[in-house]
């Protein structure tokens, strides 16, 4: 893909190309598109172009200086609409910087606007989406994959150089396999969630999406910092890093079916690949692997009920009012401008979270989570990653999966053990079906093996 | 999962669910259960042991100010003189 972080900072630091035009050029395209991938290209941007600048004026330019950068709808920047693609909070203006724009703006970035997702984060397609469907670049009639669509879509649109998503059970990840680009979920712990609306606190993550591994790279070193705002927030260890040139794959993931036979195919082109680099590739036993999505359908709703309750009408966003009571304002507010998905996921997590089913689904699911947490650790210290397909299909039709909430929540299924585990995963382009749409494979990596992570990503980048 | 079960998860939530869309949540809610349903043939043991591996990290209580307090108030639906505004809760 043209346009990369590292190619255009070259022309800018020569002068062949201007930030001013640059940043001009992308806000015009930006603007005229119809693929419905931004909720908002911001108008306000003159000030930081000027800062931008006067950085690369000052020699203190750095490598995303000028570049033009979008942001999913649930990150906050000062003075801007954070909607989540919701109408909860259509009219919900940040009032802080989140700390991940906060190290963009640092770093000279410029940030052009919003990107559509579904509500609330909720949702693979961007189906959810408030504001309907955004469009997958690659072909019009099929999802861009979600919650984080727009931000996949934008990248392949070319109408940002990178953008950045934030990931529950696949959220970065799916979008980035379906669209065609470099997603990555970092550990959980390196990049601050203050000022991202919360969906899942304990799952939630904040990454980009990059047309290459580079800009991905360049992305994180950005944002991973430790931030005093968010108290699971640690600092990163030190990045060195060998390879010991060995991967895992997860013993029994296409027995079940359920994964396309075209997905499949790739991936095992990729492990001879991968063994003709000098790989050695085993099959390894994680007996709860296959688990993982049905903790997940617990934990996640559970958070969501509980980090939810606070739109209720009365602290942030809209209200349904009227001469009512409170409980009306509560009722009526949540009923009618939360998404269905988002009620269904309330009302399940009310549901696991209630006395007497407590025990059976959340404390059982939580000891669920330990099991595999150890289980994939334990892999992870005699292995560089464990290896998956991204996605168990390439991206699907407009309306293929709406009727049937469980298939929806399928295209999660290999993504979400690194949330469970808290693992940092990245998923790579490596080719494309009789369709012409791209396929991802996945690496899951021990908690702060990024840079492992970028390695691996790059060794797919040379071989697809 | 019945329509009753849902009018009370509805309750609960504080969540007004349309009579017409009660049925289509409850098959759903069902249809879901029935596929988390898959944990409960895990064998773990004893689970009231402690499994979580999280640790607290804990910074020293400093008083220092908040910028845009009032920006924080002025996110809500509802506000007046920097306060928020809720309906009246007491007859």
């Amino acid at each position: 893909m043209d346009n990369t972080i590292s190619e255009l900072h070259k022309k800018i630091l020569s002068g062949e190309i201007t930030i001013t035009n640059l940043v001009k050029g992308y806000v015009d395209r930006a603007r005229v598109d119809t693929r419905n991938i931004y909720r908002e290209v911001f108008s306000d941007i003159d000030e930081q172009v000027a800062r931008a600048e006067a950085m690369l004026k000052a020699g203190k330019a750095t490598a995303l200086t000028g570049i033009p950068v979008a942001i999913k709808d649930n990150i906050m920047f000062a003075g801007h609409v954070a909607g989540s693609s919701s109408k909860m909070l259509e009219h919900h203006t940040a009032s802080y910087n989140s700390t991940v724009v906060q190290q963009l703006i640092d770093a000279g970035a410029v940030i052009i606007g919003r990107t559509n997702m579904d509500d609330g984060a909720m949702g693979s397609s961007t189906e959810n989406s408030a504001y309907g469907p955004t469009l997958n670049p690659l072909d019009e009639t099929r999802v861009p994959g979600g919650s984080s669509g727009g931000s996949a879509a934008a990248l392949p649109a070319d109408v940002a150089v990178v953008t950045l998503g934030s990931d529950t059970g696949g959220s970065i990840r799916q979008p980035a396999a379906f669209c065609g680009v470099v997603g990555l979920s970092p550990t959980y712990g390196s990049v601050s969630r203050h000022g991202l609306i919360s969906m899942g606190s304990s799952l939630d993550v904040i990454g980009p999406l990059a047309k290459t591994v580079e800009d991905a790279e360049i992305m994180y070193n950005t944002i991973a910092v430790k931030d005093a705002f968010d108290s699971t927030s640690v600092a990163r260890p030190d990045s060195s890093f060998t390879l010991k040139k060995k991967l895992a794959i997860p013993k029994g993931i296409f027995i079940n079916g359920g994964c396309d036979a075209q997905v499949q195919a790739n991936f095992e082109l990729l492990v001879e690949k991968f063994k003709a680099e000098g790989y050695q590739i085993d099959e390894v036993d994680l007996p709860h692997f296959g688990d993982s999505l049905a903790v997940y359908y617990i934990l996640m709703p559970a958070e969501v009920s509980s980090n939810l309750a606070r739109l209720d009408g009365i602290r942030y966003g809209d209200r349904i009012s009227g001469d009512k009571s409170l409980s009306d304002v509560y009722n009526d507010t949540r009923g009618a401008l939360f998404g269905k998905e988002v009620r269904r996921r309330i009302l399940l997590g009310t549901y696991v979270l209630s006395h007497g089913y407590y025990d059976a689904y959340y404390n059982k699911a939580v000891a669920l989570r330990g099991v595999i947490r150890r289980e994939l650790e334990t892999v992870l210290a005699d292995y560089d990653a464990i290896i998956t397909p991204t996605t168990p299909s390439t991206a699907f039709k407009f309306g293929e999966k709406t009727g049937d909430p469980l298939a929806m929540y399928l295209s999660d299924l290999f993504t979400v053990p690194a949330n469970i585990a808290h693992l940092p995963a990245i998923s790579v382009p490596s080719g494309k079906d009789t369709n012409e749409m791209p396929f991802g494979i996945q690496f899951i990596g021990a908690r702060f093996s990024e840079p492992t992570l970028f390695a691996l990503g790059k060794t797919v980048e040379n071989v697809r | 999962m019945d329509i009753e079960q849902v009018k009370k998860l509805a309750h609960l939530a504080r969540l007004n669910v349309p009579e017409e869309e009660l049925a289509g949540v409850a098959s759903d809610i069902g249809n879901i259960l029935g596929f988390i349903d898959q944990i409960q043939k895990v064998e773990l043991g004893d689970i009231s042991a402690p499994t979580n591996q999280s640790v607290n990290i804990f910074r020293d209580d400093v008083v220092a100010p908040i910028e845009p307090v009032y920006d924080l108030v002025e996110a809500a639906p509802l506000h007046k003189d920097h306060f928020v505004m809720v309906p009246k809760v007491i007859e």
